[in-house]
């Protein structure tokens, strides 16, 4: 060893060196760890590289086509506000994944048709009749808080300045996240950069639990569930409590670890009782127990469930429930456009002659969109079919006539002041009879009609007519035959129009619509 | 007036920032780089319980060359003691050097050494050109200011090996300095090696030298970062503990009582029954230190002339690989005996130098056939040791063609590591020990 020096000033050299590169390195860790959660740090350099990249990428690309669907007026306000919801964005091609070019391809087409993202208090302000927004106006959600809906989604955002939401599920992104759910810190990051909000999507609630001794899987929302340990069901008491104790342990989870209050609650599966009819008195108890805690609750909308936008509410409850569009797979950036642009509230007078889709949905059985007409068609086990034109929600006083034909004669409905399945009013024309009707709360009742043998559907091409202003209803068989009911329901005071046919014989009603004119009174 | 000193005085000023900004960038880099590589581990580490040989290979190559660095930054510094000047000797082996001979030793009596005590024996070693009238020349021209100048002449090729130990036998001084006929020894060099032979246990110092055509083009650039590394790091670190294995032919020094032990033993030196006719250096270094130590003077400064074709340059690589491999067998029956931290960094090298080409298989080829993974960690990891380098030799050495050269330098590498399994399996085949 004697060709080696230990001198003083190498010696304190190294240690500095050795400290320096110790405490870098560390920290690096250190800082990854309170960043981005266990994920290992290749992974997280190539999200941040990927990041970058579509960020650089988007800006250029979005710059350099900016494809028009229809020009946005920004003196027209919205009457109504649609919430989108995605999940994880990647390439899986999962039931409840999108691409990413998908993904960028929906975002640019409705950005450069003029939609524009909201905050969820400008959200909920509209909601309640205390702000108003520009029409075209949307709120961007998104469920589960996996990375992918975040590292993809992001670079589109910060391209087209928009905003989102991200409802999390704090059991697995408090602390360290995992390598698919977001971290504390990248939650943190998200908030600061002031594109992201964050809601609560359940603590131990998005989960699917036996619902049953054999095991049958249901969400965990929806129904007393399975004990095993005690060999029984859930009691109301104890069900209602889970519920309880699973939406403020969310909500105090993510207020506790990022010092905002969380005022929106996603149900997980979107699922509130809402879509199993095994338990009828959850839908009421988890409404009224998210109620409790959260100024807003969001559900997805099944596609002919109801109207897809929110429309204000004249008389609006503590918490509001959202409904939300959720683009499925292999959804094209015209059809999202196009359901988006049919769901926007719609002007009168008008006028559809089916030369292109306008947002009619199925809430029963098939129809045939072809050019020209629309078919309904009792499928071979039920009785009946039934449509709604989506944006008519807000419609008050007004006259429709439809130019149908009824080639097997069965009955016809007009539907108006259409609210939602259970809640509307209506013209039942039948061989025979002329009936005014409404359903309020699922409960129907007819309150005037006449009955006379001349009255019949008649063969070939015919009209019918719904007239309603006020709390006056008038239905009209082909210019002929007319009843009025001055008596509708005050709670009808709006709504849309819809079309149902009935026979009593399965797979027998059929209609074909040729045209639909709607005035204002 | 004060107008002009002033602007002069800003531009000095902005000249010394840019000064300082231009070297201090390399250090930070060098330091950046080092980080990164321990991040690299952090990351990998746990690859150690996945495989124990290639986790162990990673951890130890890291380990190794870190820790050369470390030895290298403790490399001591001796001062030159005016009172002690042994006579010296230089031996000059040639053949065929008609270009450089007379230059090479012209030089001998240009040295900042008392000159009295200088003698110089070049063999002229059966060359087919006028490199023995050089060398009469040179000889001529030097003789009135030096102690004794002697001048071999055969008429048949023997080998450099013959040459060296013919110098060793017809010198009479105690220190021999063997100088290659393409290498210029600086005129300082001469007290840099010497002084290290005041210490008895000292047989043998290797001088520094570097790349006399290092600007020729990107291939003799790599080079002359791999001689200034070979020296300045790992001969440096060897020297720590007196254990250089190789002080080479283009200029070191040995103490001659030393040599006379085992001059003729390793005149007729055979391996695997074949003679011996390359690496005469390395086996040279290798009987110093089995007795004594052999150190490296990063002061003793020379240059020499290196391969400037790809083709010369694989040849001259195989000539050392084989000469490695069998000195290196040699070397692992007494490096035991050794200081255990030069022995333990002796042994490992030979693992990894044997472990790399395998490791490197694996990763490259094996992996993304079979697993479909890419090699970027290991890659990266090898391009991160190599900057690591090369920014050490951008800082010390200045702005050149470094990173370039860094860049080849890595895919030699990738080549020349193939050379040592080739080696093994033609050890026995002495066709390329010919300059």
């Amino acid at each position: 060893m004697d060709y080696i020096s230990f001198q003083r000033n190498k010696i304190i050299f190294l240690c500095a060196v050795a400290f320096l590169i110790f405490i870098s390195v560390a920290a690096t860790f250190a800082y990854k760890d309170a960043r981005f959660g266990v994920e290992n740090l290749p992974s997280v350099l190539a999200r941040l590289g990927e990041q970058a990249g579509y960020g650089l990428y988007y800006r250029i690309r979005f710059s350099l086509s900016p494809a028009v669907y229809a020009t946005p007026d920004p003196e027209r306000k919205a009457r109504a506000v649609p919430a989108l919801v995605y999940h994880a964005i990647d390439e899986t091609g999962g039931e409840y994944t999108i691409s990413k070019a998908e993904f960028a391809d929906q975002m640019h087409a409705l950005h450069s048709a003029g939609w524009r993202t909201v905050t969820l208090k400008e959200f909920e302000d509209f909601l309640r009749g205390q702000r108003e927004l520009p029409e075209r106006s949307f709120l961007l959600t998104f469920d589960d808080g996996a990375k992918e809906s975040y590292y993809p989604v992001d670079p589109v955002l910060s391209a087209l300045h928009m905003t989102a939401v991200t409802f999390i599920l704090p059991k697995f992104s408090v602390d360290n996240g995992s390598h698919y759910y977001l971290s504390l810190g990248e939650l943190r990051n998200m908030i600061e950069s002031g594109r992201w909000e964050i809601g609560s999507h359940g603590q131990d609630s998005h989960q699917l639990f036996a619902a049953d001794a054999k095991g049958t899987l249901v969400p965990a929302l929806s129904r007393p569930v399975w004990l095993a340990d005690k060999q029984r069901l859930e009691t109301d008491e104890e069900y209602e409590s889970r519920i309880e104790a699973d939406l403020r342990i969310s909500q105090h989870n993510l207020e506790q670890a990022l010092s905002i209050p969380i005022n929106a609650f996603a149900f997980p599966f979107g699922e509130f009782g809402q879509l199993n009819d095994s338990y009828p008195a959850a839908v009421t108890t988890v409404s009224r127990i998210a109620e409790g805690m959260y100024s807003m609750s969001f559900h997805q909308v099944r596609r002919g469930e109801a109207f897809s936008f929110n429309y204000p509410e004249p008389d609006p409850p503590r918490a509001l429930l959202v409904k939300r569009i959720e683009p499925h797979p292999r959804t094209g950036p015209e059809e999202l456009f196009e359901r988006m642009e049919n769901g926007l509230p719609k002007d009168l007078p008008f006028k559809d002659d089916f030369a292109k889709e306008h947002g009619w949905f199925s809430v029963w059985g098939p129809y045939d969109f072809t050019e020209g007409s629309l078919s309904l068609r009792a499928s071979p086990e039920e009785t009946g079919s039934a449509l709604v034109l989506d944006g008519t929600r807000g419609w008050r006083d007004y006259r429709v006539r439809l130019l149908v034909e009824a080639p097997r004669r069965n009955g016809v409905y007009m539907w108006v002041r259409f609210q939602g399945n259970t809640q509307h009013a209506g013209c039942n024309f039948g061989n025979d009879y002329i009936h005014v009707e409404e359903t309020l709360s699922d409960e129907t009742s007819v309150i005037k009609g006449v009955r006379t043998e001349n009255i019949a559907i008649p063969d070939g091409e015919f009209i019918v007519e719904a007239r309603v202003n006020g709390r006056s209803l008038t239905c009209t068989l082909n210019d002929g035959v007319s009843v009025t009911s001055e008596f509708l329901n005050p709670a009808l005071a709006t709504g849309g129009i819809g079309i149902k046919i009935w026979d009593r014989e399965p797979g027998h009603a059929q209609l074909i619509v040729k045209s639909v004119s709607v005035e204002p009174l | 007036m004060t107008h002009t000193r002033m602007r002069q005085r800003l531009e000095a000023l902005a000249e010394a920032l840019r000064t300082t900004v231009r070297d201090a960038g390399p250090v930070f880099f060098f330091f950046v780089v080092l980080y990164v590589i321990f991040v690299l581990k952090v990351i990998t580490y746990k690859s150690v319980y996945d495989n124990l040989f290639f986790g162990i290979y990673s951890l130890l190559i890291t380990i190794y060359i870190l820790s050369r660095f470390l030895l290298s930054y403790l490399h001591k510094p001796i001062a030159v003691d005016l009172g002690y000047e042994p006579s010296i000797t230089f031996v000059v082996p040639a053949k065929n050097e008609e270009d450089n001979i007379y230059r090479t030793i012209d030089r001998f009596a240009k040295i900042e050494y008392p000159l009295k005590k200088v003698e110089v024996i070049s063999i002229n070693d059966g060359s087919t050109d006028r490199t023995y009238d050089e060398m009469e020349r040179a000889a001529k021209d030097i003789s009135p200011f030096i102690q004794r100048v002697e001048v071999v002449d055969w008429k048949e090729n023997r080998g450099k090996r013959h040459g060296m130990a013919e110098g060793v036998k017809r010198a009479r001084n105690d220190i021999i300095i063997f100088i290659d006929s393409d290498s210029f020894i600086d005129p300082s060099a001469v007290r840099h090696l010497v002084k290290y032979f005041a210490d008895p246990t000292v047989g043998a110092v290797s001088g520094h030298t570097d790349v006399d055509n290092a600007s020729t083009n990107l291939l003799t650039e790599m080079q002359a970062i791999r001689y200034y590394i070979a020296f300045t790091i790992y001969k440096a670190a060897e020297s720590a503990f007196g254990t250089v294995t190789c002080c080479p032919g283009c200029c070191s020094a040995y103490r001659r009582s030393y040599l006379m032990e085992f001059i003729d033993t390793w005149l007729n030196q055979t391996f695997l029954s074949v003679p011996c006719t390359f690496g005469d250096d390395r086996a040279l270094t290798n009987f110093i230190i089995q007795k004594y130590r052999a150190v490296y003077s990063y002061e003793a400064r020379a240059t020499t002339v290196v391969p400037d074709s790809f083709r010369k340059y694989m040849i001259q690589q195989q000539r050392w690989k084989k000469s490695w491999m069998r000195e290196t067998w040699i070397a692992s029956g007494f490096m035991w005996r050794k200081n255990p931290l030069a022995a333990l960094s002796f042994y490992a090298y030979v693992f990894l130098a044997f472990a790399s080409p395998v490791v490197f298989f694996r990763a490259v080829i094996w992996l993304p056939v079979m697993e479909s993974t890419w090699p970027v960690i290991y890659l990266s990891g090898l391009f991160l040791m190599l900057l690591l380098h090369g920014l050490y030799y951008r800082m010390k050495v200045g702005p050149r063609a470094w990173f370039l050269a860094i860049v080849n330098f890595w895919f030699n590498t990738v080549l020349l590591m193939w050379q040592l399994p080739w080696a093994l399996v033609t050890i026995r085949d002495s066709r390329w020990g010919t300059r």
